[in-house]
């Protein structure tokens, strides 16, 4: 397991299940790493072994998306059934819950996202945004 | 009482029908219900809750083929109606012709509100151009003070009374677009924090803060707080990289407004139903539909986006 720290970001990801495409590292903002300590507006993820596959808290916005959609993008690649655990999610906002739809519309055919524990800053938003369109299924 | 259904050059009809009455009320819409449900077009009601009970007692059974909605929640932003009420409904039926009667517009729309809603009504004409639709809005003689009648000429192509049917003589509703963008009051005693890239987590732990103290709680005052990020996000993304957030009590609500050196030059920004796989933004889009209602003020000096919502 290793800990990247950036300057919104702490992410811990499992080496083998490591998300595709560019370290989040060379992202925007990634240059200040370092400058200030722990922040409740944090976001972090675990990418875990099955069956949840990510466990998520703190919150998604403009600052953080990047680490969302390299993770999800990540699970897209899998292929598999997507389970999500967001009991520790405080905040997303409208396109990080976009990102979400999109990643189910990227999984094979039949495969689905399932969310766990989704708070109602997610559920709400994706109720505005086309409930019926997309293979995720909120876990009640 | 009958209503038009196409014109040459515009598939788009959208008569205004000023009444006196519930005699005059029903004259003007039940025929044109009933014409709609004859031709087959899915009919649709948004009006206060007051004119869909008089409308369900004179339709009796053919009521249950008529979708009805209470304007005063579905309507309370004016900004809503269009993605969250018209277009909700004519995008479900593309195939023929789709008949909506709207009554934005009723006696009880406070001064802050009026604007939003004279705006909306001009905003429908591009909002719904060469589209097979025909929407129908009412408007009370009795209830409604005449400049609101006479500007409801302005953003309606025809008008119906009961004498007849007419052409507007004075309709313009880019004119009504462009004189209702005027500069929104200063208000009283607000708390305000500057912000920049990186400050979101700042912004909705200020909005939250004042807002939960002055009364707001629960799914709403989560909702504000979406907002209040969404708005600091088009000002980071579209306005210039930085932006003010102010937020203070008016008249028993919650008021928010983010300002910033954007212009918006869309005037349907935000009131467009999005499609679920285009990436755009929707931050505007969602404002207009959580809030109580929405105020903007743009031009090539900045913008300022204003919302309101109800403790």
């Amino acid at each position: 397991m290793s800990i990247v720290d950036f300057r919104m970001v702490t992410v811990t990801i499992w080496p083998e299940v490591r998300p595709r495409g560019p370290s989040p590292a060379a992202g925007p903002g990634s240059s200040t790493s370092g400058v200030r300590g722990p922040s409740p507006h944090d976001l972090h993820i675990d990418l875990t072994g099955p069956p949840v596959r990510l466990k998520v808290s703190g919150d998604i916005d403009r600052t953080t998306r990047r680490l969302w959609e390299e993770a999800l993008g990540g699970l897209v690649t899998q292929g598999d059934d997507m389970h999500i655990d967001l009991a520790g999610l405080t905040f997303v906002d409208v396109r990080g819950t976009w990102l979400l739809t999109q990643a189910a519309r990227g999984l094979p055919r039949g495969k689905k996202v399932f969310l766990h524990h989704a708070p109602y800053c997610l559920r709400s938003v994706l109720a505005l945004i086309g409930p019926d369109s997309f293979p995720i299924e909120v876990e009640t | 009482m009958t209503t038009t259904t196409t014109t040459a050059v515009d598939p788009f009809v959208h008569p205004a029908l000023f009444y006196r009455g519930a005699r005059q009320y029903l004259d003007g819409t039940v025929p044109f219900i009933r014409e709609g449900l004859a031709a087959g077009e899915p009919v649709a009601v948004a009006v206060p809750p007051q004119n869909v009970e008089l409308l369900r007692a004179e339709l009796g059974e053919a009521a249950s083929e008529v979708r009805f909605l209470d304007m005063t929640r579905a309507g309370r932003n004016p900004g809503r109606i269009i993605p969250g009420v018209l277009r909700a409904f004519a995008d479900l039926h593309p195939a023929g012709r789709v008949r909506i009667i709207g009554e934005p517009i009723w006696a009880g729309r406070s001064a802050t509100e009026y604007p939003a809603c004279v705006q909306h009504e001009a905003l429908i004409n591009l909002a719904f151009s060469g589209r097979a639709v025909t929407i129908l809005c009412p408007y009370d003689l009795d209830g409604l003070d005449p400049s609101v009648i006479a500007e409801a000429e302005m953003t309606h192509p025809v008008v119906m009374d009961g004498y007849g049917q007419r052409t507007s003589r004075v309709y313009a509703p880019e004119r009504i677009i462009q004189d209702y963008n005027q500069p929104l009051p200063d208000p009283v005693d607000a708390a305000a924090l500057g912000f920049a890239g990186g400050d979101l987590g700042r912004v909705r732990d200020f909005v939250v803060g004042h807002a939960a103290s002055m009364g707001l709680c629960g799914e709403r005052l989560e909702d504000l707080r979406l907002i209040a990020s969404e708005l600091a996000a088009n000002s980071l993304d579209y306005g210039g990289g930085s932006g003010t957030v102010r937020i203070w009590a008016e008249n028993g609500q919650v008021a928010v407004d983010v300002t910033d050196a954007g212009h918006i030059l869309d005037p349907l920004a935000g009131r467009r139903p999005a499609d679920p796989r285009q990436r755009g933004s929707r931050g505007l889009l969602v404002t207009n539909l959580l809030s109580d209602l929405v105020r903007i003020h743009t031009n090539q000096d900045g913008t300022t986006v204003r919302v309101y919502f109800s403790t």
